[in-house]
């Protein structure tokens, strides 16, 4: 049943406004470029299809979005995001930020991107990911510890 | 050797794809959830039953108040009182480390194991937030160093209190808009103990440096007396 009340302009504004800071928070969350633009495609098409029947939008989305890429992650029977795809263009600082972000845990990993990457502050995060704020200060300690360690042996 | 911010600012470099794909008339599922196994419906119900088991062995634990671990759990009662057991030791330092007639409003949640209280402390003049965490696993405690703060750019300082009630180590920052945040740790050598923190909801931290040094040894006595008494 498609219950396209929600009026298509609001979600085409949204996706023009969101798309390069959600993409890139996919991008880096699953290191493949082609399942950032899918996965924030479909989260957006899913959010047309449910049409008012979403209360807070903007947090919809962002969750749908990373169970989306979760999802194609664990369906190409991948743990993350590596090798990071080489093809695509960015800085070495990026690349390796990218390749380190794929050795967190998912949840260490979702919690890093929508903070550093998407800008939202722990408590929102906790709201996105579905967990609470102490777990997310708790995630982003270790989460920030982890990766200084291995951006550390990559530059050592 | 660059940092981890400038790892992420490197990161907004990374430029999309400069046309969105059409998300209009996309057709449903086009991604796929995980597929779901027969095998997986099992597991879902095998699932079901350890955690009826395990919501029964937690609820026995805290009535005990011994020690529970779980990879991660909600509040177990958001901003209410204290579940029990070392959740109530540490409201209760806090509490008493604390100038009478202040207001707690906290949630608790255990986090791979370390036992977190993250919430609200009122004196009157409005809350401010106090979060902290008691870590007894050797390098559960990643004491934030001052490039941690959030959000960056704040002027940090780091210092270190010695007194009979033992070594804390501490670092205040104040950020640009002005707040300021004072964080106390008691760390342990293998990098297990407290660290508590009076962050950056007001313009000056609730506590001052040597009352959350006190509280933060507060909550240490207390929890200590607590596991080995098995509160």
């Amino acid at each position: 049943v498609r219950l396209d009340t929600r009026p298509r302009d609001e979600l085409e504004r949204l996706y023009r406004d969101q798309w390069d800071r959600m993409w890139r928070a996919v991008f880096a969350f699953a290191g493949d470029s082609e399942i950032a633009s899918d996965a924030v495609a479909e989260a957006f098409a899913q959010a047309l299809r449910r049409g008012e029947a979403i209360r807070s939008l903007d947090r919809w989305l962002w969750r749908t979005v990373f169970r989306i890429a979760a999802g194609e992650l664990k369906e190409r029977g991948r743990r993350g995001p590596l090798p990071v795809e080489e093809a695509y263009e960015m800085n070495d600082l990026a690349r390796d930020l990218v390749a380190a972000l794929g050795k967190l845990s998912e949840k260490q990993r979702a919690a890093v991107v929508l903070h550093h990457s998407a800008g939202y502050p722990a408590k929102e995060v906790a709201a996105i990911i579905g967990s609470t704020t102490p777990s997310v200060h708790v995630l982003l300690s270790r989460g920030r510890k982890r990766l200084r360690e291995l951006l550390e042996d990559d530059h050592a | 050797m660059p940092d981890l911010d400038d790892h992420f600012r490197a990161l907004t470099s990374v430029r999309p794809p400069e046309e969105p794909p059409d998300f209009r008339d996309r057709p449903p599922q086009q991604i796929a959830p995980p597929p779901r196994h027969p095998q997986r419906v099992v597991a879902i119900l095998v699932a079901l039953l350890v955690a009826a088991g395990g919501i029964f062995a937690v609820t026995r634990a805290f009535d005990r108040g011994t020690r529970f671990s779980s990879p991660e759990a909600t509040p177990t009662s958001p901003s209410g009182p204290p579940p029990g057991g070392v959740f109530r030791a540490m409201y209760d330092a806090v509490q008493a480390s604390s100038p009478s007639g202040w207001t707690f409003s906290f949630q608790y949640g255990q986090v791979d194991g370390d036992w977190i209280i993250d919430g609200y402390v009122d004196d009157g003049s409005g809350p401010g937030r106090l979060h902290i965490d008691v870590s007894t696993q050797p390098g559960g405690v990643d004491f934030h160093d001052c490039y941690d703060k959030e959000p960056t750019g704040a002027n940090c300082s780091t210092f270190y209190l010695v007194d009979n009630g033992g070594p804390a180590e501490g670092n205040s920052a104040t950020v640009p808009d002005g707040t300021k945040t004072l964080e106390v740790g008691l760390v342990d050598p293998g990098r297990s103990g407290i660290v508590a923190e009076a962050d950056v909801t007001r313009d000056q931290p609730l506590y001052t440096l040597d009352q959350l040094a006190e509280l933060v040894r507060a909550v240490n006595r207390a929890v200590q007396d607590c596991l080995a008494t098995s509160c």
